[in-house]
């Protein structure tokens, strides 16, 4: 894809101004919508990093560089998701959901990403951010009330911290709600979900979409 | 690969009269040549597996397998020769021998087994104190190093005999940061190099998010397998 | 073995300070059993030479009072036993001797003074002149200082028959007991068989390499001889002094045993104490796979090592001890108050028993070693 070598050129080169410039430029001339900006050219370059494990030092921090570009890029793209969720005529529902990465997970892109997707059809979304202590945003939840409650994980060591997280999520949350799961950390343990105590696991924006529609329903 | 460790149906009692069940039908093997962590509360019944793995604890009932060969049936010679040959031991508190040198106590898995130790097998002590970074302080009676140096003694140690295996309980359990990475390098290092199978319990996130694979044992079940 | 040899005697050194102070118990252990033993034993052996060293073991006599010798059954005699290193014949009559206004009864010994050397040691007994020979006698140092006689003087001598006759004082022995130096009258056998017209003897004597065998070879001579012989042994005359002696020997076996004994749980309590110093590298040694037996042997090493050392240090101190006790204690005239006995042989020995009661003590922690479970040491941290 065209778009996509140009921005990786940019990346790889690690020059955030024309990184940037160029992403935003892709969904104001619409070129591009958001949903293919966020999984056809955003997602890719970064699950796409491949380290050398002689440059390894290296290698992470480049990592954090380009996270850093990409987050400025979603961060600078909210006001084209707002844009893009009204001239697609989505109506806004009285739902919200409460996005959250766990306690010690700091890979919050994933999330980011997600709230906006939900943001998209209509959802009011809460981006609580990476790192969160349980206690921090349980306490919120009787007063928000999502209906969903969308948990990102990367590192799969911070499966345990999701899991507790569910379990205090369960014992605070007074009406039925939905925990949804997601992230890297889930591709090679497909059933964990279960285990932790979550209610779905979703593993692309497909998948996300396709679980919207059916909620309508 | 197969399965190095593999743990059938273990059920532990401690105690005749007052019975306390520590662990509950637990299912659980290792493949060769890879790296794990094995995580939970403390009481959790985490250390009596590796135990019942190195065939220092026997299970109330269910079967031990240690490279196809099943211990839970073997007699306490034959077992330590499997522990001998096949498991090295990494613990918390590094149980060197404060008696001897560095040096000396890496060769005592293998003089255990063979009474004398020829030049190349000091040789490869001394090589492998040099891979743990120890070369320089090899002849220093084991009570005058340091506690992540004595952690690495431990782990040449744990490798002289080439086991299959390493069973490490809480290696960098009082060790400050910098230690626990230089080990847990120095393990993950082995592991690669030598194919060797490390099965780590640990509280370290550092060391467990590190690993192909982290099962968590909770009141004496395995609670969640989950894998890189 | 090996193994197990090293780690036993890196445990010992890494406790210099302990391991010397039980060496140095077992030392002394060792050298009181040597120094008492060899005490006793050298009592005893000075108190029997005192005894009979200096006369016969054995004693052929008559119910006839006198009987007749046949020269030839001296050599005869001799050839019963190998044990039998000499023999003599003796003419015993008694007289009553006078000087001035004194009477003294006495005993005339008429002996063969070559034969009667080897029993009596008479040559080295004389204090002043020369042994007896001819019409000449000797008498004993009591006996001359009473009569208040000298070498050369001239003494009368009465049978109980009434034979009289005047004698020369050749020389004065002493015997070192009192009762002898004033009755025995050493005289040539045929001066004082023709004096008293006497043609028989009164006793043959006879003198045993071990007088400890004088009943056994008293025994093959009664069986070889003229049945109307008697003969006697030291020991049946001796009886009170012999069950005195086992007495003693009876009580430093039992002093022996004891310091033995007090040995030995000095030094089990040790080692069991090390067992529990050392649980951890036991249990240790035993997760890496050393085998319960090799584990025990390291405890077993560490008493064998220390029953050794403890065995030379004691042996060293003993010998000392006995040196310095024959050196020190002594009597006004230099000669040691007790002739004490120093045999190898005994040293060897006691040395010998402390190494293996060492290696017995090191049993009990030898086997609670090879019964600890590495699982106890590793859980309890």
């Amino acid at each position: 894809m065209e778009f996509y070598n140009k921005f990786m050129e940019y990346l790889e080169a690690e020059d955030k101004e024309k990184a940037v410039f160029y992403a935003l430029n892709l969904l104001e001339e619409n070129k591009v919508d958001i949903l293919t900006l966020y999984t056809k050219i955003l997602a890719p370059s970064l699950n796409n990093m491949f380290c050398k494990s002689t440059e390894k030092g290296v290698c992470i921090w480049k990592e954090h560089v380009r996270s850093s570009i990409i987050r400025t890029i979603i961060e600078c793209a909210y006001p084209h998701v707002i844009k893009q969720r009204d001239k697609n005529g989505v109506e806004r529902r009285n739902e919200s959901v409460v996005v959250v990465c766990p306690q010690d997970e700091y890979h919050e892109i994933g999330a980011r990403m997600v709230a906006d997707f939900y943001t998209l059809h209509g959802f009011d979304t809460v981006f609580v951010g990476a790192n969160t202590p349980k206690e921090d945003f349980v306490s919120a939840i009787n007063i928000i009330k999502p209906k969903y409650v969308v948990i990102s994980v990367t590192n799969y060591y911070n499966i345990v911290n999701a899991e507790r997280a569910i379990k205090r999520i369960r014992e605070i949350a007074n009406y039925d709600l939905k925990i949804i799961v997601g992230g890297y950390a889930f591709r090679a343990n497909k059933e964990i979900y279960k285990n932790i105590g979550a209610d779905y696991l979703m593993d692309s924006f497909e998948e996300i979409e396709a679980f919207i529609k059916e909620g309508q329903k | 690969m197969g399965n190095v460790i593999e743990l059938k149906n273990i059920n532990k009692i401690y105690g005749t009269i007052i019975k306390n069940q520590v662990l509950y039908d637990v299912n659980l093997s290792f493949k060769e040549g890879t790296f794990n962590s094995i995580i939970g509360a403390s009481g959790s019944g985490k250390s009596t597996i590796l135990n019942i793995m190195g065939t220092l604890d026997k299970p109330t009932s269910g079967e031990v397998y240690i490279d196809g060969k099943r211990t839970d049936l073997m007699t306490k010679n034959e077992l330590a020769e499997v522990r001998n040959k096949k498991i090295g031991f990494i613990f918390q508190f590094h149980y060197l021998l404060p008696e001897f040198t560095a040096l000396e106590n890496v060769l005592i898995p293998y003089l255990i087994k063979d009474g004398k130790a020829p030049k190349e097998v000091v040789k490869r002590a001394e090589e492998l104190l040099d891979l743990v970074g120890l070369s320089k302080v090899k002849n220093n009676r084991a009570n005058n190093m340091s506690g992540g140096q004595q952690q690495r003694t431990a782990i040449a140690r744990a490798l002289i005999n080439n086991p299959k295996i390493i069973l490490a309980d809480e290696p960098t359990g009082n060790l400050d940061s910098e230690s626990t990475d230089a080990i847990y390098d120095i393990m993950r290092d082995i592991n690669e190099k030598l194919g060797t199978t490390f099965i780590v319990i640990t509280h370290d996130r550092r060391i467990a998010e590190r690993a192909d694979r982290i099962v968590e044992i909770n009141d004496g079940k395995v609670h969640m397998d989950i894998v890189r | 073995m090996r193994l197990p040899f090293k780690i036993a005697n890196r445990f010992l050194w890494s406790n210099k300070g302990q391991t010397l102070l039980i060496a140095l118990g077992i030392a002394i252990g060792v050298a009181v059993q040597i120094f008492i033993g060899s005490l006793i034993t050298g009592l005893q052996d000075s108190l029997i030479n005192k005894t009979v060293g200096n006369s016969p073991q054995i004693k052929i006599t008559s119910d006839d009072k006198y009987f007749d010798l046949d020269s030839t059954s001296l050599d005869e005699i001799k050839s019963i036993d190998t044990n039998i290193t000499s023999v003599s014949y003796a003419l015993d009559i008694p007289a009553l001797i006078s000087k001035d206004s004194k009477n003294n009864s006495v005993l005339l010994r008429g002996l063969d003074l070559d034969r009667a050397d080897k029993i009596y040691n008479i040559k080295s007994r004389i204090i002043d002149g020369k042994p007896f020979w001819g019409d000449r006698v000797n008498i004993g140092k009591d006996l001359a200082k009473e009569l208040n006689v000298a070498v050369g003087d001239k003494i009368n001598i009465r049978t109980s028959d009434g034979k009289l006759k005047e004698f020369l004082i050749e020389g004065i022995y002493d015997f070192k007991v009192a009762n002898l130096n004033k009755s025995w009258i050493l005289i040539n056998i045929s001066t004082l068989q023709e004096f008293t017209k006497q043609n028989k003897i009164s006793s043959i004597e006879i003198k045993t390499k071990d007088i400890f065998l004088a009943d056994k070879v008293a025994d093959n001579i009664k069986n070889a001889i003229d049945k109307n012989l008697k003969v006697i042994n030291w020991k049946e005359e001796n009886e009170e002094l012999l069950s005195g002696l086992k007495g003693q020997s009876t009580s430093s076996i039992m002093i022996q045993v004891f310091v033995l004994i007090a040995v030995v749980l000095g030094i089990a309590s040790v080692l069991a104490i090390t067992v529990l110093q050392k649980s951890k590298q036991i249990g240790i040694l035993k997760a890496m796979g050393i085998k319960d037996r090799q584990a025990s042997y390291i405890f077993l090493f560490q008493g064998l090592i220390l029953g050794i050392l403890g065995g030379i240090l004691g042996s060293a101190l003993g010998l000392g001890l006995l040196y310095s006790f024959s050196k020190f204690a002594v009597n006004p005239d230099g000669t040691p108050v007790v002739e004490v006995s120093i045999k190898y042989s005994f040293i060897a020995f006691s040395a010998f028993v402390a190494i293996l009661s060492a290696g017995a003590a090191s049993l009990i922690p030898a086997i609670k070693s090879s019964k600890l479970n590495p699982i106890e040491v590793i859980k309890n941290g």
